[in-house]
């Protein structure tokens, strides 16, 4: 940065008002940042000015991959955790797999940490610069689906489907505030994406997932060998994109 | 970035020794503490890069007729709705170090059949990989030896709303159907990021491709609209 004097002051002058305020002015406003001025015109500012991108924090491995990477006008956040992009896994098979049954789940939004400890370090965390945070979550997960024999009336047992009413539903929480959800989606495997959009500050930032699972402890006997409703997860996705104000 | 406050004096003012240089005193204070963060309003704006180096760079690719294509491969094929349009992009760039690649995919499945959905002669916890199919997206690229790809991710869905071990789905009134009902006509969507970790100029990225599979070789999965947008993101 380059500054000059405007009104330069010479000996014997008397120190006017104007002259102390002009150069002072100009060269706080500069930096200050309004950079728009004769000796540096930001119009011939460009892409060569910009530094390239860097990578704040580690790179992690094993079961959770992460990283942050800080550029001159945003900044990218990604977290994954997916069973086929592991060394031997493959996209049948699930992450974990819990049974709705007999393990322990909220009927509130579960973290996924509380399902799977495995997940502890999925969520994004980040520090911020004021601006909004642009992302998408993308979770491949499936809910079971049994038939049950059970009594339809008169003592009669008959093979019912459970599911009609099962449900589950996804939702992002930036900083704990839930800002998008899916509403409910039926038993199936399903691979939901969530876009979510929200201004932020210059602060840190936490990004998580949560899921409501709506079910219920079947009675009767299971029409096959097993009393299994499963609810499996294979993979989550989280970026996050940082676009300065 | 520093914020140094002044003030402005008029004819009339008397300004302290104080007043006069606090500004200097503050300016000496900020300046130790520069950083290359200017939060200042509109001091540079979208117009200055809206060149032949933004910074982000955009590439798609969009299909968006009603041709089928139909697979009922067990292992990763080129979607290709009218099989001179592969759901591709061709990138062909080097990207500098730790530069980002965003890619998003969706897409519309409609008539499939589903013929097997479970299979009771699997282990316990697999039986209903039948119901199964997967998308992938497939990234190209050169380190100098010849073309190599590395999954960018896979993601799963189901022929049928059964799920789990106890495969069956009620069709009506409860009453169970082996098969399940065929979820046709959803949509199929997801994204993911790559980070580049090699040095400047040491890979160049060719091409991402939009791939799918069944479990099942009775199945067959059936795509019409498929659309793939990348995102270079620079600076």
């Amino acid at each position: 940065m380059k500054t000059f004097t405007d009104k330069p002051l010479h000996q014997f002058d008397q120190v006017k008002y104007d002259g102390v305020s002009w150069n002072l002015d100009k060269y706080l406003d500069q930096l200050n940042g309004g950079l728009d001025s004769n000796n540096l015109p930001v119009v011939s500012v460009g892409h060569a000015n910009l530094v390239e991108p860097a990578v704040v924090g580690p790179i992690t491995g094993g079961s959770v991959t992460k990283w942050n990477v800080r550029m001159p006008s945003q900044t990218y956040t990604f977290s994954r955790r997916a069973e086929s992009m592991q060394v031997g896994g493959d996209i049948w098979t699930p992450l974990f797999e819990t049974d709705l049954d007999a393990d322990t789940w909220s009927p509130g939004w579960n973290r996924l940490v509380d399902l799977d400890i495995n997940f502890q370090n999925a969520p994004i965390q980040f520090e911020a610069r004021e601006g909004m945070l642009v992302g998408c979550v993308t979770v491949d997960w499936e809910h079971g689906n049994n038939v049950f024999n059970v009594d339809i009336g008169g003592g009669i047992f008959g093979a019912r489907g459970r599911g009609n009413e099962w449900w589950s539903e996804w939702a992002v929480f930036v900083n704990n505030v839930l800002v998008a959800k899916t509403g409910a989606i039926y038993p199936r495997r399903h691979t939901t994406q969530i876009p979510f959009a929200v201004a932020c500050g210059s602060q840190p930032i936490t990004i998580d997932l949560g899921v409501k699972i709506n079910t219920w402890r079947v009675s009767g006997s299971p029409s096959l060998d097993t009393t299994s409703t499963p609810f499996k997860l294979f993979s989550t996705t989280t970026w996050c994109r940082n676009h300065y104000r | 970035m520093p914020i140094v406050k002044t003030n402005l004096w008029e004819e009339g003012d008397v300004p302290t020794a104080a007043q006069l240089n606090a500004p200097y005193n503050d300016s000496q204070t900020a300046t130790a503490d520069i950083d290359a963060l200017n939060t200042r309003d509109n001091w540079i704006t979208v117009h200055h890069f809206n060149n032949a180096n933004p910074c982000n760079i955009l590439f798609d690719f969009v299909y968006d007729g009603t041709s089928d294509f139909q697979t009922s491969s067990t292992s990763y094929v080129l979607i290709d709705s009218t099989g001179v349009d592969p759901a591709k992009i061709d990138l062909n760039y080097s990207p500098n170090q730790y530069e980002v690649l965003r890619i998003e995919a969706s897409g519309l499945v409609d008539d499939i059949e589903a013929i097997n959905t479970y299979d009771n002669t699997l282990p316990a916890g697999q039986r209903g990989n039948p119901n199964y199919y997967a998308f992938q997206i497939l990234l190209y690229y050169n380190i100098g030896g010849g073309t190599l790809t590395t999954s960018l991710g896979e993601w799963g869905y189901s022929f049928t709303s059964a799920g789990g071990d106890g495969r069956y789905y009620t069709a009506v009134n409860g009453a169970p159907e082996n098969t399940g009902v065929p979820l046709a006509y959803q949509t199929f969507q997801f994204s993911t990021a790559l980070v580049n970790t090699s040095t400047a100029g040491s890979i160049t990225y060719e091409k991402l491709e939009l791939r799918c599979k069944v479990y099942d070789g009775a199945n067959t999965l059936s795509i019409t609209r498929n659309n793939m947008i990348a995102v270079r993101a620079r600076h």
